[in-house]
């Protein structure tokens, strides 16, 4: 069989611009799906870091009257934290964050800033030993809050969400946005080639057949911009993530990677299909 | 073959170019379509060959009528149907070979009938030795023969010329006309669009005059 090839109604170098776009818009993506990989390998670091700790805020202020704290009071509370710390058995060590005080502008008065406490956990710890170390905390020095494994998880999440959200409507806006593109330029080439058009018509393509052409059109530059995103992402992003020491699941990256960029060009060639086929529409 | 009943057509926002258009055109007949300038020449060969529907009457082409049939049918049907342009609409970035070979490949016919095809029907034309050259390296009246193997290589059942001659010179558009008209011998119906008296009386065979609001005189 010799079908008729899409270089026969449109030189094959007017496709150029495609595999171009294609291939940028593609690294975009691999962009997107590099961040959304990263999100899941921070957050996984992030909750095994904060497993077996408890931050503890020593407020500078008086939770039940509001009433802003001297410096002294706050170092006394920290004191007694510190001791019921070094005597509790589920405590392996603590790490204490003090923050610059900065007076108020124009003012004499000086606001302390709180003092966070990261305890250390023991790992192997009973049921509820968390619970009773706030307690007891709480009974000592009441101007305290506490970041507990729960909090950290919640917030770690939701940023996660944020991020993971972001990119992805980031990689549907490079999808709409190539789609849009393409639109015109399948547009401006069926107007370009309104003669071939007609005469392929008078021989007796339909509509159909003239888009499958056009899709034969985009598909080998739709392969190079594939070929040259995968070349860009595994020689220039992973390494850079590797660097930062972001440790990422390259096997499952990959295949991602790969899904995603069959999934833009299948998306791509339907598309064509549809438009080709639209503008076609009034061709009996 | 092809038979129009009562056919009007007008276009998008137009006054109607052809009003109540009744013709025959018979297998292997050799007609000449006439007509001043504006009396709907052109919209009747684009009727006759698909490419245009009817905005009233009937057009039946071997006894199907086109606006009844799917668009996959009268793709089917316009690739019985040959057309020769005035102008000759040749794809410039395709060789002659390739230019004469699209209908075949638009029909996935095997390489090898393909080359044979081409081949056979250059001899006859009379430019088997420019199959390779680009159109716009050969002459108006070479360009005109490639046109007319292009329309003709599928064998079709009939031949529409628009103004075939319309951009030659008399002696080419005379060698034109005897392509025609071997072509007439070899079973294959033609209808060429001409207001050129000149070929009308060198090669004389029955007219069909449109006249303006489309009534249609033998």
């Amino acid at each position: 069989m010799s079908r008729l090839s899409s270089r026969h109604i449109l030189p094959l170098a007017s496709s150029i611009p495609i595999a171009v776009l294609s291939g940028f818009m593609m690294v975009l993506c691999g962009f997107c799906l590099l961040g959304l990989f990263g999100i899941q390998s921070i957050t996984q670091n992030w909750l095994s870091e904060t497993q077996d700790k408890l931050t503890i805020e020593v407020l500078a202020y008086d939770k039940d009257i509001i009433a802003v704290l001297d410096q002294a009071q706050l170092d006394t509370a920290l004191i007694k934290i510190e001791k019921y710390l070094d005597n509790d058995p589920i405590v392996t060590s603590i790490d204490i964050q003090r923050f610059e005080t900065q007076p108020l502008i124009d003012s004499d008065l000086t606001i302390p800033a709180p003092i966070f406490v990261v305890v250390n956990l023991l790992k192997n710890r009973i049921d509820n030993a968390e619970d009773r170390l706030m307690a007891n905390i709480t009974n000592l020095v009441p101007n305290t809050n506490f970041k507990t494994i729960q909090n950290w998880e919640r917030d770690i999440n939701q940023t996660a969400t944020t991020l993971k959200v972001t990119f992805g409507g980031l990689t549907l806006c490079i999808l709409i946005v190539t789609g849009v593109i393409l639109i015109g330029f399948i547009k401006g080439h069926l107007k370009s080639n309104d003669q071939t058009i007609q005469i392929i018509h008078l021989m007796g393509a339909d509509s159909s057949k003239i888009a499958a052409l056009f899709q034969k059109f985009t598909f080998i530059p739709l392969i190079l911009g594939l070929i040259s995103s995968i070349i860009i992402i595994s020689s220039v992003f992973t390494p850079a993530l590797l660097l930062i020491d972001v440790n990422i699941d390259v096997f499952a990256f990959s295949i991602a990677l790969l899904i995603t960029n069959i999934t833009f060009i299948a998306l791509c060639q339907i598309v064509t299909y549809i438009t080709v086929t639209h503008e076609l529409r009034n061709l009996p | 073959m092809i038979e129009l009943a009562h056919v009007g057509l007008r276009y998008k926002g137009g006054p109607e170019v052809l009003t109540d258009v009744n013709l025959t055109i018979a297998p292997k007949s050799f007609h000449y379509l006439t007509g001043s300038s504006g009396s709907g020449k052109t919209s009747l060969m684009r009727l006759l060959s698909i490419n245009l529907l009817p905005t009233r009457g009937t057009v039946t082409f071997s006894g199907q009528d086109i606006q009844s049939i799917s668009r996959k049918e009268r793709a089917r049907l316009r690739q019985k149907i040959g057309i020769v342009f005035q102008n000759f609409r040749l794809l410039p970035h395709l060789s002659v070979f390739d230019n004469i070979a699209l209908p075949l490949r638009l029909q996935n016919i095997s390489e090898a009938k393909i080359q044979s095809s081409v081949r056979d029907i250059a001899n006859w034309i009379g430019l088997k030795d420019y199959l390779n050259v680009k159109p716009a390296f050969i002459s108006g009246g070479q360009q005109q023969r490639v046109a007319i193997a292009r329309a003709v290589i599928v064998k079709p059942e009939i031949l529409l010329a628009d103004e075939p001659t319309g951009s030659l010179d008399d002696p080419m558009g005379d060698q034109i006309m005897v392509l025609f008209e071997e072509l007439n011998k070899q079973g294959t119906a033609i209808l060429i669009a001409t207001h050129n008296q000149g070929t009308i009386e060198r090669f004389p065979h029955p007219a069909i005059r449109l006249q303006s609001g489309g009534t249609i005189e033998s």
